[in-house]
């Protein structure tokens, strides 16, 4: 096939992080530079109804460079990713990388030196090279199982990503860091046949292969699919409606947006640090939000960011008030206040009523388990988005319910919210098993 | 209906290099004009697909000797990304490079995968040895018909080649960019032009097929936010697709528009949920097409027994004066290449001829499980991930109506534009899409009022069976489309000017 010297493909890889190190230290165009090796390998499979479609092994490694260069009184950056097999092309590579860096510039910060180091534990053995395909075969031989012990539920499909990853983080101010982390990730489609058809989807992800609870999964998305052959479309009006903990995370983007350092440096946000948040505060609970990068087996969990800064807890919202913002180095800098690394995790307080006081009442409360797809708007939070799955509370009476349409504004109703005390890990959020809003618009029958 | 006829997406750029080095990183090919510092290469000929073919060929002959069939798919992405904010500006590789080879072998019964980040031959090499050490033949259940022969390479259409152009040069462009859409308005708060420059490399081998293509794609946009008042608004324009760098600077018209829904958007409001007569803009038209008998009719949802669809194959699914296709062979537009990742050559499916659902999307897997004609919807989003039946550019064909005619019908109702996001539900045949807004129309004219955003849900049949009119115009909209919640690829969507009704909130 080919003359040419072979590439030894697998015995470049230590060799290419020591050359780059030293390639970059010795060019004195660089101002700064940071190198972030990441490599990872996985193993995907795939049924249709309980049958194999395909199995496939995937196995990766690479770069990402940046540099840093002095452009007048500003610091130039750029980015460039090698893989194994840019070792011969290293020179040529950080050339373009340093030409790139000169044609622009920002307000100059600093990266992160060699500080304090976090470990955070994101690696299940179990999801590692000599066994995960073992591992995989048991997580599937328990879908098949669960699926088989369902009454009325026809399996559709199922995917299942089983992978592990390192990275290893370097940087011209002496910052060297490395982590490793291991994910499974669950696609479950059952249906379920009854006066209309229904199907229910169901995506789950998970640090280790023991917190992903299969059996759980299959049967809660199960009885749901079954839920859904006779529900109803909700009645339309001004009610209280509890959204789950699965799309908490995304009915609070807007705060994550907003609290951002990047957001405040650019003058986007609608929050001021040290004053609370504007949403009329009615009769509700006061909101209270943290990221938490070093909650053990955290999917949003880390060591360090993309920058170096090392994994921390930090308060965003307090009582309702703005008290500090999750702030990259680089807008760190900007707005002087402390890096505290990208967002991570949600961690949200349980409040005082559990879920069955909340759903209780003479009604209509609605409870929404999902959403067909809830993007709010980010700055001024409104939000519209059809009931996938859900359950209408009423005299005593649970009907499950799709179709209809809640909308609102997240600003608004966080001003009138009651936390459950139930308490939940949904791999990125841990906090109340769901919130209830009062007065939010139910579009339906 | 109107003739859709088969359009030339990209212009043959003559045979496989043979013998020449692997594909070279764009960066480098850009660069070549720039006259860079010491040490970067600057090349000045494209060597790609060079000896990858050939490499792969002869791996993929080698897994064709033990299993019934073999295949490889080279996919790769990179580019550069030039961004001016008011705080500085940026240049650097863009987003998230991509380079590997996937190669694909079938038991008889099933399929199975190795890929490797890198296209090494040696890297490659190893991942067959994987294959055949680990994968057994099984019996035959299937059987996958062997594609014509067809050697041949692509490479994309453009007026303006980015690789003319020094880097510096385009850092001024995006710079004249930026002084040319700066607005002295103490409301704005940012504002950004991004120019991103990206390439995709596909090389597909099989028994019959050595394919191999380069698309340049740009990606240009203005971004600008603001206050008034304590309420929050923006804007945005862009051009995105296939091209060269004629597409990096946005017209006069598109400016103006922009400039007109900023200001506008700080005086939006919720929209007052209920049941609504519509029309919607092409954009919007074509999320409804893309949400409702786009996901809908992809083949593997059938394999999967979720697609409502497969009941209603040869059956009306909605209004007479629609029909609705996908076509990844139009010139220049974001959906488009000239093969799927599985070595379909691209052509124009009609998925509903006249209101009736003809034909679905397939690809290789559930052609070959449901025994039915391939169609070129076989895609992946990476080497890394699987190759499912996939959209490219999906759109309700051209009607009669003057645009201005069916504005003018509308006498109480909203008017919808932009897209931000929609979600299927095949099994279920309930859709929800998001306009960026609605403008309330009475007797045919704006009221003034407009709300956003603007979610639009309801029963696919019911929204496609209402639709009384579909424009003589046409447009196709960039976007990203994913499976489910992953699997992104890139689409568009569009079509004409239509007329229906539909719940709003």
């Amino acid at each position: 096939m080919s003359d040419a010297p072979p590439k030894a493909h697998v015995a470049t890889k230590p060799a290419l992080g020591d050359a780059l190190r030293k390639a970059l230290s010795a060019d004195k165009r660089i101002t700064a530079w940071q190198t972030r090796r990441f490599a990872r390998r996985g193993l995907q499979t795939y049924l249709v109804k309980t049958q194999p479609e395909s199995t496939r092994w995937t196995q990766g490694e690479t770069y990402d460079v940046a540099v840093f260069v002095k452009n007048g009184d500003q610091l130039g950056r750029a980015g460039v990713t090698l893989g194994p097999g840019d070792a011969s092309q290293l020179a040529s590579r950080i050339d373009e990388a340093v030409y790139m860096a000169g044609l622009g510039g920002d307000t100059p910060w600093a990266l992160p030196g060699a500080g304090t180091k976090t470990t955070v534990e994101m690696y299940d053995p179990a999801l590692g090279q000599g066994r995960v395909r073992a591992t995989s075969q048991q997580l599937v031989g328990a879908w098949r199982d669960a699926v088989n012990a369902m009454p009325g539920v026809r399996p559709s499909s199922m995917e299942l990503f089983c992978g592990e990853e390192a990275t290893r983080l370097e940087n011209s101010a002496g910052l060297s860091v490395e982590s490793t982390a291991t994910r499974v990730s669950l696609l479950t489609l059952l249906l379920a046949s009854g006066e209309k058809a229904a199907e229910r989807y169901s995506w789950d992800e998970r640090r280790r292969a023991a917190d992903l609870d299969v059996k759980g999964i299959v049967q809660r998305a199960g009885q749901e699919a079954l839920d859904l052959t006779h529900a109803i479309v909700p009645p339309s009006g001004q009610y209280p409606v509890l959204i789950d903990a699965d799309e908490l995370v995304g009915f609070l983007a807007p705060i994550e947006n907003n609290t951002s350092a990047e957001q405040l440096y650019e003058k986007s946000s609608r929050f001021e640090v040290g004053k609370p948040l504007p949403i009329e505060a009615k009769n509700g609970e006061p909101l209270n939000v943290w990221s938490n990068a070093v909650a053990p087996y955290g999917l949003d969990s880390y060591a360090f960011d993309n920058n170096g800064v090392a994994g921390q807890r930090i308060q965003l919202i307090k009582d309702g008030v703005f008290v500090h913002p999750w702030a990259t180095k680089q807008y760190a800098d900007y707005l002087g206040t402390t890096p505290t690394g990208g967002f991570a995790n949600w961690e949200l307080p349980t409040g005082k009523a559990s879920l069955a006081e909340l759903t209780s009442g003479d009604g209509p409360i609605l409870y929404v388990r999902s959403f067909s797809w809830l993007t709010p708007d980010q700055a001024r939070g409104n939000f519209g988005s059809e009931v996938r799955v859900g359950y209408l509370y009423e005299k005593g009476v649970k009907k499950p319910v799709k179709g209809g349409t809640v909308s609102g504004s997240v600003f608004s109703a966080l001003g009138n919210a009651r936390y459950a005390s139930d308490a939940v890990f949904r791999g990125n959020y841990m906090g109340p098993a769901a919130v209830r809003f009062e007065g939010l618009t139910v579009t339906g029958a | 209906m109107p003739t859709i006829t088969r359009r030339r997406f990209l212009i043959q750029s003559g045979a496989t290099v043979a013998g020449a080095v692997l594909a070279v990183p764009f960066a480098e090919r850009l660069l070549a004009a720039t006259a860079p510092a010491k040490g970067a290469a600057a090349l000045t000929t494209d060597a790609f697909p060079g000896r990858l073919v050939d490499d792969l060929a002869t791996v993929v002959a080698d897994l064709q000797k033990k299993f019934p069939y073999a295949s490889a798919l080279y996919a790769s992405q990179s580019g550069i990304t030039i961004r001016r904010d008011r705080n500085g500006k940026q240049v650097s590789q863009a987003g998230f490079p991509s380079d590997g080879v996937s190669l694909r072998v079938f038991d008889g019964s099933s399929f199975h995968e190795a890929a490797v980040g890198s296209e090494d031959p040696d890297a490659v090499r190893a991942a067959a040895k994987q294959l055949l050490a680990d994968v057994s033949v099984a019996k035959a259940t299937y059987a996958i018909e062997p594609m014509p022969t067809h050697t041949e390479t692509w490479r994309s259409a453009m007026k303006q080649d980015p690789a003319s152009v020094s880097l510096a040069d385009r850092v001024a462009m995006v710079d004249a960019e930026f002084e040319r859409c700066k607005w002295d308005d103490p409301r704005i708060r940012s504002m950004s032009v991004t120019t991103q420059v990206g390439q995709v490399r596909r090389v597909f081998v099989d028994k019959t097929r050595r394919l191999a293509s380069t698309a340049t794609t740009i990606n240009h946009s203005l971004f600008m936010f603001g206050f008034d008042k304590g309420k929050p608004g923006f804007g945005f324009a862009r051009n995105v697709g296939i091209g060269g760098l004629e597409m990096a600077r946005l017209s006069d018209a598109q400016l103006e528009k922009m400039h007109k829904e900023l200001i506008e958007s700080f005086g939006t409001e919720p929209v007052p949920a209920g049941e609504y007569e519509v029309v919607f803009a092409p954009s919007v038209t074509g999320l409804l097409a893309h949400e409702s008998f786009g996901h809908g009719v992809e083949m593997d949802q059938f394999v999967k027994g979720r697609a409502k669809a497969q009941e209603f194959l040869g059956k009306p699914v909605a209004s007479n004066i629609v029909s609705l296709l996908d076509d990844p062979s139009i010139e220049g537009a974001r959906g488009s290449y000239p093969f799927d990742d599985e070595g379909v050559m691209a052509q124009p499916t009609t998925i509903i001829e006249n209101g009736i659902f003809v034909r679905p999307l397939t690809d290789l897997m559930s052609a070959t499980f449901l025994g039915k004609p391939r169609t070129p919807n076989g895609r992946t989003q990476a080497w890394d991930r699987k190759v499912y039946a996939r959209m490219s550019n999906t759109f309700i064909a051209r009607g009669s109506s003057d645009p201005a005619e069916v504005m003018a019908s509308l006498k109480n109702g909203l008017y919808l534009e932009g897209f931000r996001n929609g979600i299927e539900d095949p099994q279920g045949w309930g859709i929800q899409f998001t306009a960026d807004t609605a403008r309330e129309y009475k007797d045919g004219k704006p009221t003034g009022r407009l709300f956003a955003p603007a979610t639009v849900t309801g029963y696919v049949p019911e929204i496609l069976s209402n639709i009384t009119m579909v424009g003589n115009d046409w447009e196709l909209v960039p976007g990203t489309c994913g499976k489910g919640f992953k699997e992104f690829v890139p689409v568009t969507s569009g079509g004409p000017h239509i007329r229906t009704k539909a719940r709003v909130s």
